[in-house]
């Protein structure tokens, strides 16, 4: 008898449905002490913030399980966070640092070697170039610590503001949301509103597989309580819209529109709080303040039939979302990058702020506007520290001499030390960066920590010659399509290696200790900062110099919290001591050690900042006795949040004759960013071995495409090739590519789109103009790609 | 209610078992016929670079249906983070398994002989819950 291995496994369905569903009596499974010790940290991946319990078995971590005292996720793993420690004991793991010698080889050196030889060339560079030519450019998964400590280095140290960090790329409109409506960065409320919403509003979010646990917080509402509206806004009817009650489906960029239209018919049917916007609110335009009656007026051109033919959103689903979003009683909106990656990232984030401010729907429970993080520590550790071109600790800009001169005496520099003028953003420092012998490009070094500009930045064809022609410095865990273009690559430790500080979406800090020694010669990054510090004079700046990384990071996190003490954004209660023995970590504000932290903030009675004579002083901030909500970091110092008039605005790139399809990319659940850890862990890298390109039959139909064929995703930046999915996820006209596959062919940054946002120049990775053709049937293609062999080429 | 549904699960429970045994005999007899070697970690044939659902969604459709709307269908719990890749597949994942996201319940069993899916059905279980709830 023949049999198919499909056939085969067809016939012992059953067999393996019974198995599956658990219901035979096993064999004993419990296996006591298959861990010597646990300890408590952080889930190394997205900006949920997990909290996680790490096992160690004979001094190798061998498991991890979740936190069930942990307010973030309360035990529960999403794959990443359960099976990461899997990358700690990976072979391609660097083991020691190298350098490039001059046949382009590299060739292993010792720490005193390599960290001499980084020294000397950012000296050489300073030099003969100037403070600004060599520059830090770090990730929101570095620890709270490095990041200060980089940060600290370069701006104390070096006196230059060439200090970048991955969150730019993802959360740098969500800042300028929150600073431009309420004065402050980061979220009113928490993730424990969302057990108190009525209605929950997903936008620009594939929550389900981005942030999957607190999907999974979300779907847990909704099955509790059926009668709790679930409202989806995206391109795409991902796993997401599963549990939603109403899809509001659009073409990329153009939900500016369907969000104004919800606030003209709340406004029309009189679902706005009156007394709310009078009291804690001013209508804008960044120019002047206007009366809520020209708000109205303003929006009345948004009429939802006319938003339907410019955005392809269906007017009743505008009105219906309009009504349960202003009437459930609580409503709390989620976004991340489908709002933040766009050229109108703010715009976007102002105008969900506006829901919220004209329907009251902020300062109570279960009503949040409330932005989710893309990464474990970009709030904590690079908005929070400042580690941005233009910003100090405590999230003040760097233009700010009052703030310039305070952080000056607390770091013990002298007056002036800190430059004024803000460094390059992101795009424009890659744009700046090349060789000694082009004249055109101001500097000439830049330190990379934890991150892959040469995968991840959009529009690659225009950034990786810069990167390869200056004296690039690559510190990470594995051999990256960065390493490829390094001078030299210095192993770095684990978080679970190390220990430290990680900040997640929700203004939560949490402490993870060191678990285990780093494999080989790999060393923490606050050592490799501190090491380079002492190189160039300045050990006394950077003291933590110790081989103890905890203590090192104690030092760090300590002098962090003492500079932003008397800030909005105050850790100063959360000691190290305390953050060992919290089982859940603390919310800033957090001002005293005897302070519970805070859940939601700008509330009399939740926020210590009302009450707080040492920030009230240091920022001459007066709040009324009687407010009972004060948005007290409000620029006029009125306490209001600002309702912003802003006008409709497309993407940068739309579709044309030339291009005529809009091309979006994203996560899956499986794969992290550029797919270094998350590819190396065997039972997740084969779910989504490869890049793809999602289409809808209609399209495929007519380019007579079939699933597996590969198709050639073009736009004016540059190409992609891969394999087709055909499948309704995605509206007619639109291509999705997920982003973490390394094959060159199949790096679809090259295709995105650089432009950037005016206010926060965050790139517009979201939305380009391409087009497509059909290369060939299917071929046999690389699955599982990783950059293994450290002399690889970028090719 | 609590206690009936306890026992309903108990009924449900004995008769799979006679019905795992059954299969479980019949999936070594088409297995030898075929001359298809399982995995040395016991999954039936290779599973090259494949993610699982890719054949189980047409292979053990009723199966994958039930995970899809199940809390784990829901929350992307797919196959593989349970069950295992191919060098260590486990058709019934151990209890280790499910405190990654269960360590409560884990440390709190009582019944440590017992497999934790022996009670929580991992596909269906929702549907149960869904239920009481309504």
């Amino acid at each position: 008898m023949n049999i198919s291995r499909r056939q085969f496994i067809k016939a012992s369905a059953a067999a393996a449905t019974a198995a599956a569903i658990g219901v035979s009596v096993p064999k004993r499974s419990y296996a006591e002490g298959d861990v010597d010790k646990w300890v408590k940290g952080a889930c190394r991946f997205c900006g949920t913030g997990c909290g996680v319990y790490v096992g160690v078995k004979d001094g190798k971590v061998v498991s991890i399980k979740g936190n069930p005292k942990a307010k973030t996720n309360f035990g529960f793993l999403c794959v990443k966070g359960f099976l990461a420690y899997k990358v700690m004991n990976h072979p391609d793991r660097l083991k020691y640092p190298m350098i490039r010698q001059a046949d382009g080889k590299f060739k292993r050196a010792s720490w005193d070697e390599a960290l001499d030889y980084v020294a000397s060339k950012f000296k050489y560079f300073h030099e003969k170039y100037g403070k600004d030519a060599v520059a830090y450019y770090g990730s929101g998964q570095c620890l709270t610590e490095e990041s200060y400590t980089f940060n600290k280095l370069w701006k104390g140290g070096f006196g230059s503001n060439m200090v970048e960090g991955n969150p730019r790329l993802c959360m740098a409109s969500a800042v300028g949301g929150y600073i431009t409506t309420f004065g402050s960065d980061e979220p009113v409320g928490s993730y424990a509103d969302i057990e108190q919403a009525n209605c929950i509003f997903l936008v620009g979010s594939n929550t389900s597989e981005c942030h999957p646990i607190i999907f999974r917080r979300i779907m847990r509402r909704k099955l509790d309580n059926p009668g709790v509206k679930i409202i989806v806004c995206e391109p795409r009817k991902t796993n997401t819209a599963k549990i939603a009650d109403l899809w509001l489906p659009v073409d990329p960029g153009t939900d500016l529109a369907v969000f104004h239209s919800m606030a003209r018919e709340i406004i029309k049917n009189n679902w706005v709080d009156k007394a709310f916007i009078d009291k804690n609110t001013r209508v804008t335009d960044g120019k002047n303040t206007y009366s809520f009656e020209k708000y109205a007026e303003f929006v009345e051109q948004f009429d939802p039939e006319s938003v339907e033919k410019l955005t392809r959103c269906p007017a009743e689903n505008i009105r219906k979302a309009a009504e349960w979003f202003a009437t459930s009683g609580a409503s709390m909106t989620l976004w991340t990058m489908g709002l933040n990656q766009r050229t109108r990232g703010v715009w976007a984030n102002n105008l969900i702020h506006n829901l919220h401010l004209i329907t009251g729907n902020i300062c109570k429970p279960g009503a949040d506007s409330f932005s989710l993080t893309g990464q474990p520590n970009a709030c904590g550790g690079v908005r929070e520290t400042g580690t941005l071109c233009h910003l100090l600790p405590g999230t003040k800009p760097v233009t700010n001499d009052k703030w310039r001169a305070h952080v000056e005496k607390e770091w013990g520099i002298a007056p002036g030390t800190i430059d004024p003028k803000p460094g390059f953003h992101t795009m424009k420092m890659f744009d700046s960066l090349g060789g000694e012998d082009d004249p055109n490009k101001p500097i000439k070094a830049m330190l990379t920590s934890t991150t892959n500009p040469a995968q991840s930045l959009p529009n690659l064809n225009k950034y990786v010659k810069g990167m390869k022609d200056a004296f690039l410095v690559v510190i990470d865990i594995f051999p990256t399509r960065t390493t490829q273009l390094a001078d030299v690559v210095l192993p770095a430790a684990f978080i679970y290696e190390k220990g430290g500080v990680f900040g997640c979406s929700e203004r939560r800090s949490q402490l993870t200790e060191k678990c285990v020694e780093p494999p080989f010669e790999a060393k923490p990054d606050i050592w490799i900062a501190a090491q380079i510090a002492k190189r160039m004079g300045l050990e006394k700046l950077i003291p933590w110099n110790m081989d103890d990384s905890m203590k090192a990071n104690e030092m760090a996190w300590t002098e962090y919290t003492r500079v932003t003490k008397d800030t909005d954004h105050t850790l100063y209660g959360a000691t190290y001591d305390r953050l060992k023995r919290e089982p859940a970590g603390i919310q800033w504000p957090c001002p005293s050690v005897d302070h519970p932290g805070t859940y939601k903030r700008y509330v009399r009675g939740m926020d210590p900042m009302f009450d707080h004579k040492g920030f009230l002083a240091k920022f001459g901030k007066q709040i009324p006795s009687d407010a009972k909500v004060y948005f007290y970091m409000d620029s006029k110092n009125e306490g209001k949040a600002n309702i912003w008039l802003r006008p409709y605005k497309e993407a940068a790139e739309v579709p044309d004759a030339q291009y005529p399809f809009y091309l979006t990319t994203g996560r899956v659940i499986e794969q992290w960013h550029t797919g270094t850890m998350t590819m190396r862990i065997p039972e997740i890298a084969r779910a989504h071995p490869n890049g793809y390109v999602e289409i809808h039959p209609a399209d495929a139909s007519k380019y007579n495409i079939v699933t597996g064929d590969m198709v050639l995703v073009e736009s004016k930046r540059g190409k992609s090739v891969l394999p087709a999915v055909v499948t309704k996820t995605s509206m007619p006209g639109i291509l999705f590519v997920p982003w973490h596959d390394q094959a060159f062919d199949r790096m679809i940054n090259f295709v995105c789109n650089d432009a950037v946002d005016p206010g926060s120049k965050e790139p517009e990775f979201k939305i380009a103009a391409v087009r497509i053709q059909r290369v060939s049937g299917p071929v046999k293609i690389e699955d599982k790609v990783v950059i293994t062999d450290i002399n690889s080429a970028y090719s | 209610m609590k206690k009936g549904l306890i026992f309903s699960l108990i009924v449900v429970a004995l008769v799979a078992i006679s019905l795992v045994g059954c299969t479980m005999k019949a999936e070594k007899k088409v297995g030898q016929t075929a001359g298809i070697e399982k995995t040395e970690s016991g999954h039936p044939g290779s599973m090259e670079n494949l993610d699982c659902l890719q054949c189980h969604k047409d292979l053990t459709t009723e199966v994958t249906e039930q995970w899809e709307q199940s809390a784990h269908g829901f929350t992307g719990v797919k196959c593989q983070v349970c069950h295992g890749d191919e060098a260590n597949f486990q058709a019934k994942p151990k209890n280790e398994t499910c405190r990654g996201c269960h360590s409560d319940q884990f440390d709190k069993n009582i019944a440590k002989d017992l497999s934790c899916s022996t009670c929580h059905i991992a596909h269906n279980f929702t549907i149960h819950k869904v239920q009481q709830y309504r």
